[in-house]
């Protein structure tokens, strides 16, 4: 889960009764974080008037493999290993398909340059948007350009949050 | 010695035998299963090219499965000089689980290797004319049945029989070749072990503090086999409903290379397909997965430093887990997690440690996922054995559901656990929070 804090992001434990907000990033703390060797968290009630957004994102884009039954639309986590030089990794989480690097039972992947690639969007699920509590979470679709895709897929890549 | 093997009565070998190893293999230590569910195994060897009918040795490896004629009663003499008779061994309902012929220009000989399995709840007879009986008699005749019998005598009886034989009882009357046996592959070299939860860090250090707390939430040992989803099966359907389900994908160690590309050469039988309707339903019916379910997974070292990186750490469980509950008592050491979790895929990292009995990894963590009962890999044009599409593992001794979760979904606790042969299992890492990545604990 992502938060947006007084215009920054971070990644968000939800405790129940409070959340926790974290960051890699020294920019984005106050003197009321605390620290880990890697990261700075603070407690913070969940009505803070600076919260803005809570939400979870999921990338998208469209990439042909010319096989049959095979979905072209490919789900990019924002795991470090996603994108790498301009190329992007794609997982086929069904089998094994011919040619793809095995990584383990039914899970195959395979590099392609982005350039290949098209339909690249974005879909939030919001519990929070705009500082109001959600009743139901809120689907929202962001179509997205090939930079605006990889610089959103890097934003939420956890050593750059 | 001698040997003489007479399949149904048609085939009988004689002089082109050279070897045969018999094997009971019980699937653990628990006492209401391990005779009751055992394995019992055989392997022949010999030469190709005498006057005898090897050819229908090789005619019966390629009948399907769902054919009647593939189970066929075998039964073995081995006779010594004197003409006495050492030992007679009968399966009743034999199958082909692995057959191989090799040739070489290089000595113009051909050998073959088969190997037969016992219809699981099938009887097995074992006598011997020479032995001194299990009782302590001198009886010139000791025979044993080990199908499980009401008869606490014969049980006994039966259960000495059967540990002797457990230590493999090779006999041979020359050195053979060696011979790609794919049931024999990943047999390691351990057997019995127990998963018990050692209380220290991989390093040794005795755990205390938040380790120790983690530890004992996620430690193996907590979960039990009269827990597991298996032996909630009634035993008279649990070895009918895993045998089928067996039979929907490859013998052990029989796709390494990749060769079966999907699942289209497996052929069932109708009493197959009714035990794997019964299985279905079982499956729709599992109690759910929740967020603070147990899930377990063994991982390679190349996912372990992957989970350990600082700075692009690993942050979900990806592909297929299993609840804890319900695989843990059955992947005591990395050779019954090989067997049992069919690690056996196309380039898996895991045979080798099977193999040579190292140690393996496993990651107990939960998820806010919850997978549900129709989450699970199935069977499409690119599903490669050993996956079976049923929703539970390709075990030959036991029923595990599997779950899958995709490319992953995030981490919301865990450990990682360094498990060794014996079953011996220390902590190796914790699952921290607020730096989201598993850290090894010192």
């Amino acid at each position: 889960m992502y938060m947006i804090y007084k215009n920054n992001l971070y990644h968000i434990l939800d405790e129940k009764s409070h959340y926790v907000i974290i960051t890699r990033q020294k920019s984005k703390t106050d003197a009321d974080f605390l620290s880990t060797k890697e990261s700075f968290y603070k407690e913070i009630p969940k009505d803070d008037k600076y919260i803005q957004d809570v939400y979870n994102v999921q990338f998208f884009l469209k990439w042909d493999s010319q096989l049959d039954d095979v979905d072209s639309m490919w789900e990019i986590l924002a795991e470090h290993e996603y994108i790498k030089d301009n190329k992007v990794l794609l997982k086929f989480v069904n089998g094994i398909l011919p040619g793809w690097e095995v990584e383990e039972q039914a899970v195959c992947s395979k590099y392609v340059d982005i350039d290949e690639c098209e339909d690249f969007k974005a879909i939030y699920t919001c519990t929070v948007k705009n500082g109001k509590v959600l009743t139901k979470p809120m689907v929202l679709e962001q179509k997205l350009s090939k930079d605006e895709f990889q610089d959103l897929v890097l934003e939420h890549q956890i050593k750059n949050i | 010695m001698a040997f003489k093997v007479t399949i149904d009565g048609n085939i009988v070998l004689e002089k082109c035998i050279e070897s045969v190893s018999c094997n009971v293999d019980t699937p653990s230590d628990v006492l209401y299963n391990a005779r009751t569910r055992c394995k019992n195994r055989m392997t022949i060897m010999g030469v190709v090219g005498t006057d005898e009918q090897t050819i229908g040795l090789y005619q019966w490896a390629l009948i399907p499965s769902n054919n009647n004629k593939s189970y066929k009663k075998v039964e073995v003499e081995e006779i010594n000089e004197d003409g006495m008779l050492v030992r007679k061994i009968c399966f009743k309902e034999a199958f082909v689980v692995g057959y191989s012929e090799t040739f070489s220009s290089h000595d113009g000989v051909g050998y073959f290797s088969i190997d037969l399995n016992e219809f699981i709840g099938s009887d097995i007879e074992c006598s011997s004319m020479t032995d001194v009986s299990s009782a302590g008699n001198s009886s010139s005749d000791a025979s044993a049945n080990t199908e499980s019998d009401s008869d606490n005598a014969s049980e006994e009886k039966a259960s000495q029989e059967q540990k002797t034989a457990s230590v493999s009882n090779q006999k041979s009357n020359s050195a053979h070749p060696p011979v790609f046996k794919g049931s024999e592959a990943a047999k390691g070299p351990t057997g019995g072990a127990k998963l018990t939860n050692l209380g220290v860090s991989s390093s040794g250090k005795k755990l205390e503090g938040k380790n120790l707390a983690i530890n004992e939430k996620f430690r193996g040992d907590q979960f039990k086999v009269e827990d597991s989803f298996d032996a909630s099966i009634d035993k008279a359907k649990h070895d009918a409903l895993t045998s089928a389900n067996y039979r929907t994908t490859c013998a052990l160690n029989e796709n390494l290379d990749g060769h079966l590309s999907n699942n289209d050469n497996i052929k069932l039988s109708d009493k197959d397909k009714s035990c794997l309707n019964e299985l279905a339903e079982y499956r729709k019916n599992l109690s759910p997965v929740k967020e603070d379910t147990i899930m377990q997974k063994v991982i390679d070292e190349n996912q372990l430093q992957q989970y350990l990186d600082k700075d692009n750490p690993r942050r979900v469980i990806s592909g297929c887990a299993s609840k804890a509950s319900d695989v843990a008592p059955f992947t005591n050491n990395a050779d019954e997690a090989y067997k049992n979790l069919r690690l056996d895929y196309n380039g898996n990292k895991f045979l080798e440690k099977a193999q040579n009995g190292d140690s393996m990894y496993v990651m107990r963590c939960t998820s806010n996922y919850c997978p549900s009962n129709s989450d699970y890999p199935v069977i499409n044009a690119y599903t490669q054995p050993p996956c079976t599409g049923t929703g539970f593992l390709g075990s030959e001794s036991h029923l595990l559901p599997e779950y899958t979760y995709g490319r992953g979904q995030e981490i919301t606790d865990g450990a990682i656990f360094k498990v060794d042969k014996d079953g011996n299992e220390s902590l190796h890492a914790v699952w921290n929070k607020i730096d989201k990545r598993y850290e090894i604990v010192e």
